[in-house]
């Protein structure tokens, strides 16, 4: 099977490439540290496999995922390389060029980005570019797929390689062939590339060549100079002469519009406004303009027509009492009013996915950095918990993207304090049934108290456990890009197919037991609601939350379903009042006080992250002890300030 | 001089870089920010909050603490 590594710099289109150009679904994102693990896909003409490698800038490594590449391209087989530049940098992505020809494999260019490159000002003459190389350079534009099909051609018919050398003068060509003659028949590799990058200190290979043994004879010939600084020097000069040769350019063709945009979106003094403006729209739009129409419709649809025809269905094949009440009371009334915030929740994700691909959120981490030094984080942090208002789970994976520790552990463990749109159902059911009038407000006032506690628990972490180490700030601004429609889709589907997963699993087998344990009991099948075993479980544990004004055994029982996925505390609620979701919230006035609701609301804010945000903390923090700590503090601060809230808000409401 | 003292629009030459970070420091050569390179400050923001300048025709932001370890010269 033929193989082809796809090789670039980070952010340069390289995941969106990908996707072009094989049958595979990737996740695509501007966001850098999107690509972690390896990835293989399939070809598009069914002429082989294409390996995504991280985006990097040196095979020699510095980062993790250099490492990753370096490891790729010692120990791995594969027939070519797919190496993707960015157009408007090729003074520095072509040093990566020069070391994937020193390689010897085909390799083949996709001048990426020449769309943007001619926004600037530069025109590239891409046949010269490959003369003078000795490749196949194709002009590509990643975001609409322009040039895919000629890369896809050069790929399959990549055959031999032409041998590129670069002369680096005679103290270092003479070393080169010393050690070109010291490995020998040894190693299998292109012997010139080892020795080059074995005189730039590349730690990798110089682990390969001692692990051939011929550690003492390398050194004896080396001594102890570093050759760093000259091959980097020579390498510069010759791209320099190549770009003289083959790039144009002219003012008159370059555009002003993204400086002008820059100026004023990263403003001193306008930036923080014109982006609070922007969320507010964002916020607006998917959960009044858009979303909520959209939420009726989808509601009107399942507790209507679909109820009916599906009851129509159970009666013409005769199904029993207890099959008829388990479908429509356990499994509809379950999933369905989960999947009626569907809309909301993919139209903030498109949102998200939008201000992601166009290369404003990069803006959002400079303009927001200043605020969080004062909380001991840096800017970057500022974009996980904006993801996290969408779901915690790719809120928390946005954060690998900051570079140190401490700011990524904090980040993790303060992102669950963002109100995920799973945590909207409830406040809609409360805040409509106890604060018809300021709606509004009242769920405002939760993501603002999630986001003033996940800053205080940060300065205290920041302060005391994780003090002594300091947050760095260094952030790349990418080009403006419109996002292409494809690409958006792509992305949003990507992080909103979580939903529709889980409300086929987790939430489809969670409605299946409430609805069973509640509608069996010590006394046997179908008893009231009150002898169930759901009441039973949910009375055992129902007297800790005496204090805070819910002790009662449905809402205890809601709680601890919802760890599941917060959504479910109103399936669990549906099922335990057996009300469709529209008459839910008279239920709920008979029960709970206002002060109390909004201490439940508060409650639900705080108090865990649900099992599936549990799952991705202990995948990226790889501590037991974090993951447990994550879980178990929030319940503490949920617990207290749930208490105050119920406590002092009897005198208010 | 340094670049945190720069006004918005000067345009100057990196001449040397010290006592940096090293993570900001890696960041800032594979991102073509070294000695001898131009750059021309393109923002600041309030309260000594990160600036932005352009180097090699990309956009790099940083924080006034480290812009400040950043010597360079008008042209």
């Amino acid at each position: 099977m033929n193989k082809t590594a796809l090789l670039g710099y980070p952010n340069i289109g390289k995941t969106t490439l990908f996707n072009s150009l094989t049958n595979s679904y990737e996740y695509v994102g501007n966001w850098s540290g999107v690509t972690v693990e390896k990835k293989v896909g399939n070809l598009h003409n069914n002429s082989g496999k294409l390996i995504d490698l991280p985006g990097m800038y040196d095979l020699a490594p510095l980062s993790k995922d250099e490492e990753v590449v370096m490891n790729f391209f010692l120990n791995e087989k594969f027939n070519s390389v797919l190496n993707i530049i960015d157009a408007n940098h090729l003074s520095t992505n072509l040093h990566l060029t020069i070391q994937a020809l020193e390689f010897g494999k085909p390799v083949i260019v996709g001048l990426n980005m020449v769309d943007v490159a001619k926004r600037n000002g530069f025109t590239i003459n891409d046949s010269l570019l490959s003369k003078r190389l000795g490749v196949t350079s194709v002009p590509t534009i990643a975001r609409t797929g322009e040039g895919c099909s000629e890369l896809l051609n050069e790929i399959a018919c990549a055959g031999e390689s032409q041998a590129f050398e670069l002369d680096y003068g005679v103290e270092i060509e003479s070393l080169i062939s010393q050690i070109t003659k010291i490995i020998g028949v040894k190693s299998g590799h292109n012997k010139r590339w080892l020795s080059i990058q074995f005189l730039l200190n590349n730690n990798m290979v110089i682990s390969y060549l001692e692990g051939l043994g011929i550690k003492n004879e390398l050194k004896a010939a080396l001594g102890n100079k570093s050759f760093n600084g000259e091959i980097v020097k020579k390498r510069e000069e010759y791209i320099n002469s190549l770009i003289e040769e083959v790039v144009t350019f002219s003012e008159e063709g370059k555009v002003e519009w993204p400086a002008k945009v820059d100026a004023l979106v990263t403003h001193r003094i306008f930036g923080l406004p014109i982006f609070l403006f922007i969320m507010y729209l964002v916020f607006q739009a998917t959960f009044t303009w858009i979303g909520a129409p959209l939420s009726d419709i989808v509601d009107g649809f399942i507790g209507g027509t679909f109820t009916e025809l599906t009851e129509k269905v159970l009666s013409a094949i005769g199904a029993s009492t207890l099959l008829h009440d388990l479908v429509v009371n356990g499994i509809i009334a379950g999933v369905g009013g989960v999947l009626v915030f569907v809309p909301q929740i993919f139209i903030l994700f498109l949102f998200i996915s939008f201000l992601e691909d166009s290369g404003y959120m990069s803006r959002i981490a400079v303009v927001m950095d200043r605020f969080m030094d004062v909380f001991g984080l840096n800017g970057k942090s500022f974009i996980p918990m904006i993801i996290s208002f969408g779901c915690n789970v790719p809120g928390i994976m946005a954060a690998r993207s900051i570079e140190q520790k401490k700011d990524r552990l904090i980040t993790i463990l303060t992102a669950p304090f963002m109100s995920c749109s799973a945590r909207l159902p409830v406040y809609v059911l409360f805040a409509g049934a106890f604060f018809s009038s300021n709606q509004g407000t009242i769920v405002f006032s939760l993501y603002v108290l999630g986001i003033v506690l996940a800053l205080i628990v940060t300065k205290i972490l920041s302060l005391t456990i994780l003090k002594d180490e300091k947050s760095i700030f260094i952030v790349e601004l990418p080009q403006y890009n419109l996002p292409h429609a494809k690409t958006l889709f792509r992305s949003t589907w990507e992080k909103g197919k979580n939903f529709i997963h889980k409300a086929g699993t987790i939430i489809f087998a969670g409605s299946i037991g409430i609805w069973l344990i509640s509608y069996f009991g010590m006394s046997g099948a179908n008893v009231e609601m009150n002898d169930s075993f759901l009441a039973a479980i949910g009375g055992f544990f129902a007297p800790i939350f005496s204090p805070l004004g819910f002790g009662t055994w449905q809402a205890t029982a809601a709680l601890i379903t919802g760890f599941l996925a917060k959504e479910v505390v109103v399936s669990s609620m549906a099922i335990i009042y057996a009300v469709s979701d529209d008459t839910l919230g008279a239920e709920m006035i008979k029960i709970f006080t206002p002060a109390s609701a909004y201490a439940f609301m508060v409650f639900i804010l705080l108090y865990i992250p649900c099992l599936a945000t549990v799952a991705v903390i202990y995948r990226e923090t790889k501590s037991k002890m974090w993951t447990i700590i994550s879980m178990a503090y929030p319940l503490v601060v949920a617990y207290v300030i749930a208490f105050i809230i119920n406590k002092v808000g009897q005198f208010f409401f | 001089m340094n670049l945190g003292s720069l006004s918005i629009n000067d345009e100057a030459v990196i001449v040397s870089i010290s006592d940096i970070d090293e993570i900001v420091m890696r960041r800032l050569n594979s991102l073509g920010v070294k000695i001898g390179s131009a750059v021309c400050l393109s923002q600041k923001t309030l309260f000594g909050g990160p600036c932005i300048f352009e180097c090699q025709g990309k956009q790099v932001s940083i924080r006034n603490k480290d812009a400040i370890k950043i010597k360079v010269a008008q042209v």
